[in-house]
């Protein structure tokens, strides 16, 4: 459907976010669809450019019949890999719900301008499931969930 | 018991949160990548201003909030924080408005809820 390749920087998350929003909802007729799939690509845009280095960012979304996917990479260090990895085990140790309200509650405790929860959201808001894909150097996020 | 005088609106490239009498009301997009030092500060002034005042419950407007990062839902939970922490006697009820057409609010503001579920309210117009 979509297919994106850009510098990951800051100024293109509103953009890519209306746009692919604004795709998807022209392309199933369905402003639910529309509002979810802006906000899956947005959170994990921001996330590949806040702890991405600034080689480049890939963005495809795709339809496969009766789902839809959100596919995010990035280039990254080791040390960001290892730490998204972790945060992943985290994340599917709860269900959706709980694992948001977790984030939610945990997030008050953090350092100023930290949330910690937009993988959270992403899948309880976003109603997909996550997974994370390494290669050396490179992270893959998939979000998958139904239409 | 008169509410917030005297809070500029915040207003920026897509967003504007205006505090007026009892209620704060949001429009646009929040999706800045550093809402603590803009978003967080007002909200900050916001609460406050509603505890000066005295309120018993303040009406929050998210109803024409089209979107809001996961980063500035931080300031939220702040807020919340802020507000659950606060001496008795001076806590005041988080009566959110939100829109069924705009469904990260519904989602949001449950999880919002669960924080301290004595004062903070959801009303889906």
């Amino acid at each position: 459907m979509v297919h994106l390749r850009f510098k990951p920087l800051w100024l293109y998350v509103d953009a890519v976010r209306e746009f692919c929003s604004f795709f998807a909802r022209a392309t199933f007729d369905d402003r639910e669809v529309g509002q979810r799939v802006g906000l899956v690509v947005h959170e994990l845009v921001e996330n590949a450019i806040r702890y991405g280095n600034d080689a480049e960012l890939e963005l495809r979304v795709e339809h496969w019949e009766s789902e839809l996917g959100v596919v995010v990479a990035n280039t990254t260090t080791e040390e960001r890999a290892d730490e998204l990895g972790r945060i992943f085990r985290i994340l599917h140790e709860m269900d959706p719900e709980n694992a948001y309200v977790d984030a939610v509650k945990a997030s008050a405790s953090r350092p100023a301008g930290l949330s910690g929860i937009g993988l959270a959201r992403v899948r309880h808001e976003g109603r997909v499931s996550l997974e994370l894909a390494r290669e050396p150097g490179r992270v893959t996020v998939t979000a998958r969930g139904p239409l | 018991m008169t509410g917030m005088m005297g809070l500029e609106p915040l207003k920026d490239d897509d967003i504007e949160i205006v505090a007026e009498g009892r209620t704060v009301k949001f429009s646009g997009v929040i999706s800045m990548r550093s809402p603590s030092e803009t978003i967080t500060p007002f909200l900050r002034k916001v609460h406050d201003a509603a505890m000066a005042s005295g309120l018993d419950v303040l009406d929050i407007d998210i109803r024409d909030l089209r979107f809001m990062n996961s980063s500035s839902i931080r300031a939220l939970v702040d807020w919340v924080e802020w507000n659950r922490t606060a001496p008795e006697g001076r806590r005041y009820v988080l009566n959110f408005l939100s829109s069924a057409q705009v469904t990260w609010q519904g989602t949001t503001l449950s999880v919002l809820r669960a924080l301290d579920e004595a004062h903070v309210q959801v009303s889906t117009g």
